[in-house]
């Protein structure tokens, strides 16, 4: 038998390889693409405080009521109560009418409408005000446009008056601003980079025969792994990838090669399946949480960039692996991350093989 | 190497050291603290004072940083693909003309919808600064036509003013919504993982004997491991501590102890120490996410909501934070109630699963490398 075909065996005849490196990332694929379902935060509960009691402000509350947005579950009449039902978070937000909401405003003096949100999670807050913001805006063009039919402007001066220049968003790539479509693309490359770590890595403990071989079957099993997660994607998950499924996984192959590396290494450092293993699953936050993809790079202290490439890829790959497969091209940094990326890979992989030679020949001797 | 040190390399690394560092290097890495100086670029179709006015009111902003004057709003887009701005503020040819002619000129802002938290972000403070440009105009042009003053032209062109008070956050600081509650996952996921693996064979029919000492061992690692990372986010990062420590200390104990509780249930139902890790790794890795930590459970199917039930991280998390920054959580006493019976089944199994496994333990199995 080749050592080709003896590699091969070795990683087929164990069914924990196939179920780590095929089902698994597949499973976690369509497991958190479950749940990042909704595009939206919708029903967001709130309470409102209407001070005024009036037929304005009862309309106001109710096109609260009637965005699918919000789900009003407390009507009070006092500060206190809507503060403490923020504070202690029973309601992400407080809608709070004044006293004098309708006479202020049909008398010109002008109103306050208060919004006093929960914090804490900036994801819902950002949409819990923005949508109030959207909400209370156009009742104010509304009532702007009553005043001036007041004023004796004729109805459509008075349009042209309130909508003296317009403002039009248009949101590139992804309209809804979903979850979904931010997180899983660089979900699922983490995904695959645990995964094949945690199976190659024991592999390699067991033994370093044909360490290239062996490392070639884990990559191209990655690849074919990221190929699928990226086709449940798109055809089950509606995220609508514009980037070329082939390339991506070509790249993806890339960067398992760069990897294979550090993962001799941490074969070779820890000598033990159990460590291996509970070592690599560790580091599945770490990387993630370093690696750009939460906080956008340009934002990161150039020190502490410098340090995570030092030690860990996934900052080279995540962030413009993503870029591609969302908007289909890769941003303009990708050149110089790539080639530090292969320089990374072959400092790693020299350094693995050392460790390798020093510890895990020690320990068969 | 001592054996002692031996035996708690691992639980020491795994869950003091790498959160620590962790902690450290991603606390640094968001020392901006908010999304500030965001990169954008301007397409100018009109060179008036009006739209120089309006580029000048997102350039001093600090959410913004004019970096690229395109030639054409298509140029915006192409910056974008290349990932250079993430935010395009596009102003027509005869913007002002068509203004002062009422033929209701529209600005276009082109946003990055492949960034979501800079996305989010840049829609709702554009938003704001267009709001507060077009109101301006108004009010301008109120007081021209209806000869007005200007407070009675402003609440004419915005009759019910809009005030937003943000409670714990109100800078909408990262490492505060983020990193206490990522540092905590972090360290669950260290503890399940040993507490998962903390058998050998002997110590298995040695299990009730034991288990204070695996409790206090691993929960106190935990702890210790917390309450520093909490301390250095608080001494170093200015992470606010609004809530009493004893509570967030207690709190913080009950989850230790938790965890710890559910990783010897995994313990006591696997014999193999390595299957048993990553069982542990694939119930708590996903938990931070699960739990609804930073997207809300709210927006989940409610399969996943009931499931999030089950992790304890969901009464940890989400009341963690809210001690912090707003100095009470309405939940702490129920999640004290929910982490104590999550405690107490997990043990309950654990007793049970080691009862089994003691009876049928093999000879085979007491030789097996993955018990000693």
């Amino acid at each position: 038998m080749t050592p080709f075909i003896v590699e091969l065996k070795k990683f087929f005849s164990v069914p924990k390889n196939l179920v780590f490196m095929i089902l698994g990332p597949l499973a976690l694929t369509l497991f958190f693409g479950y749940v990042f379902s909704n595009d939206y935060v919708n029903g967001i509960p709130i309470a409102v405080c209407d001070m005024d009691g009036s037929a304005l402000s009862r309309s106001v509350s109710e096109l609260f009521s009637n965005d699918d947005r919000y789900e009003i579950i407390y009507y009070t009449h006092d500060l206190e109560s809507i503060k403490e039902l923020v504070d202690t978070k029973q309601v992400y937000m407080g809608l709070v009418i004044p006293k004098n909401f309708q006479k202020d405003m049909k008398s010109k003096k002008g109103t306050t409408a208060a919004l006093m949100v929960d914090g804490t999670n900036i994801a819902i807050a950002n949409n819990a005000v923005a949508t109030a913001s959207e909400i209370l805006n156009t009742i104010n063009a509304g009532v702007n446009i009553q005043f001036l039919s007041g004023k004796g402007t004729p109805e459509r001066l008075s349009e042209n008056y309130v909508k003296l220049f317009a403002f039009n968003t248009r949101i590139l790539w992804d309209q809804k601003l979903s979850y979904r479509y931010y997180i899983m693309p660089g979900m699922v490359l983490v995904l695959i980079q645990q995964l094949f770590l945690s199976v190659f890595v024991i592999n390699y403990i067991k033994d370093q025969e044909n360490v290239i071989l062996k490392a070639l079957i884990h990559i191209v099993t990655g690849m074919f792994s990221y190929r699928i997660c990226l086709l449940l994607l798109n055809e089950i998950l509606n995220v609508k990838l514009l980037g070329h499924v082939g390339i991506a996984t070509a790249i993806l192959g890339v960067y398992l090669v760069c990897l294979t590396g550090m993962g001799m290494t941490i074969g070779a450092l820890t000598r033990n399946s159990l460590r291996a293993t509970q070592f690599c699953m560790m580091m599945s936050l770490p990387t993630f949480l370093t690696a750009g993809y939460v906080w956008p790079m340009f934002k990161m202290p150039a020190i502490t960039t410098w340090i995570v490439k030092l030690f860990w890829p996934l900052i080279y790959m995540v962030s413009p692996l993503r870029d591609y497969l969302i908007k289909g091209s890769f941003p303009a940094e990708f050149r110089n991350g790539f080639i530090q990326l292969l320089v990374f890979g072959a400092f790693w992989l020299m350094m693995g093989r050392w460790i390798s030679k020093k510890r895990l020949l020690t320990k068969e001797a | 190497m001592r054996p002692i040190i031996k035996k708690y390399l691992a639980p020491l690394v795994l869950i003091i050291l790498i959160p620590q560092l962790t902690n450290w290097i991603t606390c640094q890495m968001m020392s901006d603290k908010q999304l500030r100086e965001i990169p954008m670029a301007v397409y100018l179709g009109d060179d008036t004072s009006l739209t120089r006015e309006i580029v000048r009111s997102f350039d001093e902003n600090e959410t913004f940083e004019v970096k690229y004057y395109a030639e054409s709003p298509q140029d915006i887009e192409a910056l974008m693909t290349e990932g250079k701005i993430y935010f395009g503020l596009s102003i027509p040819v005869d913007f002002t003309k068509d203004m002062k002619g009422f033929k209701s000129p529209t600005i276009n802002t082109v946003i990055d919808g492949s960034q979501l938290s800079l996305a989010s972000f840049t829609k709702l403070r554009s938003s704001e600064i267009l709001l507060t440009i077009k109101t301006g105009a108004m009010v301008k042009l109120y007081q021209g036509k209806y000869s007005i003053s200007e407070n009675e032209a402003l609440h004419m062109a915005m009759p019910i003013a809009i005030t937003t008070r943000l409670a714990g956050n109100p800078t909408r600081n990262y490492i505060n919504f983020l990193l206490t509650g990522m540092m905590a996952a972090l360290v669950q996921v260290g503890l399940v993982m040993n507490a998962a693996a903390v058998f050998t064979a002997q110590e298995r029919k040695l299990f009730s004997k034991n288990l204070w000492r695996y409790l206090s061992v691993y929960s106190g690692l935990a702890f210790i491991s917390i309450m520093s990372i909490i301390l250095v986010q608080s001494a170093f990062f200015s992470v606010p501590v609004k809530g009493n420590l004893s509570q967030i200390m207690i709190l913080t104990a009950f989850f230790a102890v938790t965890v710890t509780s559910v990783g010897l249930m995994i313990a006591s139902a696997f014999s193999n120490k390595v299957f048993a890790t990553q069982v542990g790794a694939v119930w708590f890795i996903p938990s931070s996410i699960v739990a609804g930590y930073t997207w809300p459970t709210i927006a989940m199917p409610t399969v996943i909501q009931n499931l999030s039930k089950m992790m304890p991280f969901t009464y940890y998390g989400d009341a963690l934070r809210d001690l912090l920054l707003k100095g009470t959580s309405h939940v702490y006493s129920i999640n004290l109630v929910k982490l104590f019976t999550i405690y107490m089944i997990s043990l309950g199994l654990a007793y049970f699963f080691n009862r089994i496994r003691t009876r049928f333990l093999t000879e085979e199995d007491e030789h097996d490398p993955v018990y000693s």
